[in-house]
């Protein structure tokens, strides 16, 4: 086992004085003064009583004080639950008591989280704090890296378990592939508490590269100047950002993105009509595309530039990784099934959890379905499990339609995931009301909503029906509920 | 409120899920949380439905308050108080 710290520790090492952040506000940090926080960062955890092989939340915004809490907690030999600094109140306290957490940490306090215990403030002093010896970092082997929340189909999030291992076989199967060097130079808007995200950070730290930081994606034209004027090479997103962009800047995109590497997008399927825009617009950059889950990161991955006929697929394996659809003893080729993949990148299961029914000899059952082609490319198709897909952040229809269940309003409901144009699919309610139905109930079930969830959890629209249809066995006819929508 | 004033109010109720009290110019993305790129694309779609006027994409990556659509609109002759 090597902890990824170890990585950072060696890029350090090598190239001190080497630009590795660049913040929001434009301040750059060498891989030598990141070193210097993170190492202050995990002396701080040590005053505070956490100790190696402790569970500790990050809920942060894409920042530079982020990435340092990070590596200081790597470094540490902790285990990190990256929360996203949007998440309600009640996410974070469930996953706190889900891994009996030992502290949470957080730059600010929002509304609303001031009642969850053994809270610590990041240190707005951190340059002042003693540093932890080097000797001390990592000197405690804890194969747990990360425990990453995803939505579960009970409606509780289940907390994936990531071992150093996985990370750094996902880190060497991207390197061997897209080939990220020491110059190579990231703007990345994606959340860095999402395994997307951060595994990019990952491969960067390793390799020397440099990663320009932006909370989010936003003012477009910015980005697009920022990628020019600091001659960026990648540019990971989703298909819902870069739809966003091509439909509204794709001249600007065109006329900054040309020196562009790598584009490289992952979370959900993206329309051909949009892959064959970029690969006109930019015909010089390689663009790549991933398919894999929180479970079983980077599984597969296909650069279109190369494969201009397959650009309704994922692409084939990575290496190391082995992906399947149907039975493992025969599987199916040309027919759809449910995808099963399996190989060092896949994880050992859920925190607290008996996770086999997950498994299938061995093989990790995705709950997607697809279709492998004679020469091993897999299309997606869907999915066999009623999870929605909000342009890469997943959902449960049963955590919304419990919310929703807590109004006076709503005498029963059900969730589903529409067809939507950007993101791929949006939160659609169905509700048999108590009372009158309108506009005016619609606008307070989704402020309800609003009060309890996530914004992208929040039904996009809410329709009202007599009676949600079920199977005799009581289950949600949700495939009926959505063809009811695209017809 | 002029009927103007009431068919944005109404169309941002709708999208950003604000409460009338949050109808006020100077609130933005910073004061309303479903004030996200997504809603801000669907601001655009739905001025340009509701009142007949399309907004360019600078404009639409320049809204940084609700005064700010207003002012978009204004521009091209839709009075609000």
């Amino acid at each position: 086992m090597r902890n990824i710290a170890e990585n950072f520790l060696a890029t350090a090492d090598r190239l001190p004085d080497k630009t590795f952040l660049v913040g929001t506000d434009n301040r750059r940090f060498t891989y030598g003064e990141i070193l210097g926080r993170a190492r202050r960062f995990a002396g701080f955890l040590e005053s505070h009583g956490v100790d190696p092989g402790d569970r500790i939340i990050l809920s942060f915004p894409n920042t530079v004080d982020y990435l340092c809490a990070y590596l200081g907690s790597l470094m540490r030999s902790c285990t990190v639950m990256a929360v996203d600094f949007r998440s309600r109140p009640s996410h974070l306290a469930y996953v706190k008591n889900n891994c009996a957490v030992k502290a949470w940490v957080t730059p600010k306090v929002l509304p609303g989280f001031d009642g969850i215990p053994d809270r610590i403030l990041f240190p707005p002093d951190l340059e002042s704090l003693p540093p932890m010896p080097m000797g001390k970092l990592g000197a405690v082997a804890n194969p747990l890296a990360l425990i990453m929340h995803t939505s579960g189909a009970t409606g509780f999030p289940k907390g994936v378990c990531l071992s150093h291992d996985n990370l750094q076989h996902t880190i060497r199967s991207i390197t061997s592939w897209a080939d990220i060097k020491e110059d190579d130079r990231e703007l990345t808007t994606l959340s860095l508490t999402h395994l997307f995200g951060l595994a990019h950070v990952h491969i960067y730290w390793t390799h020397g590269g440099t990663v320009y930081l932006e909370e989010k994606l936003q003012d477009i034209p910015r980005l697009l100047q920022k990628i020019a004027d600091e001659k960026i090479t990648s540019f990971p997103g989703t298909p819902g950002g870069f739809k966003m962009i091509l439909d509204q800047f794709a001249d600007l995109f065109a006329k900054h993105g040309r020196q562009l590497k790598y584009i490289i997008v992952n979370s959900a399927p993206m329309a051909e009509e949009y892959i064959t825009k970029i690969l006109d617009l930019l015909p010089d950059t390689r663009f790549y595309m991933y398919y894999g889950l929180t479970e079983a990161s980077r599984s597969s991955y296909i650069c279109y530039n190369d494969h201009r006929d397959k650009l309704r697929t994922v692409g084939c394996p990575t290496p190391g990784s082995e992906i399947i659809v149907g039975d493992p003893s025969n599987p199916l080729v040309n027919e759809v099934g449910e995808v099963l993949i399996r190989g060092p990148q896949l994880t050992r299961g859920y925190w607290g959890m008996d996770s086999s029914e997950f498994f299938l000899d061995g093989w990790f059952r995705t709950g997607d379905l697809g279709i492998m082609d004679g020469e091993g490319f897999l299309t997606w198709t869907g999915r066999l499990k009623e999870q929605i897909n909000i342009d890469g952040l997943k959902l449960s229809p049963m955590e919304v339609e419990s919310v929703l269940m807590e109004n006076p309003r709503v005498r029963d409901c059900a969730v589903v995931g529409a067809p939507d144009e950007l993101t791929g699919e949006a939160v659609v309610g169905f509700v048999v009301p108590r009372g009158e139905p309108g506009k005016d109930l619609e606008i307070e079930l989704r402020r309800h909503c609003r009060n309890r969830l996530e914004v992208y959890k929040i039904p996009k629209k809410i329709l009202f029906v007599d009676e949600i249809p079920r199977t005799e066995a009581g289950k949600t006819k949700r495939v009926s509920l959505r063809d009811r929508l695209i017809s | 409120m002029s009927p103007n004033d009431r068919l944005l109010w109404r169309l941002l109720e709708d999208i950003l899920l604000i409460e009338e009290d949050q109808f006020r110019d100077e609130y933005g993305p910073d004061e309303i949380e479903t004030w996200d790129s997504l809603a801000m694309v669907n601001i655009a779609s739905a001025v340009e439905k509701e009142f007949g006027h399309a907004m360019t994409p600078e404009e639409m990556v320049s809204l940084g308050s609700i005064g700010d659509i207003k002012s978009i609109l204004r521009a091209r002759g839709v009075r609000f108080e």
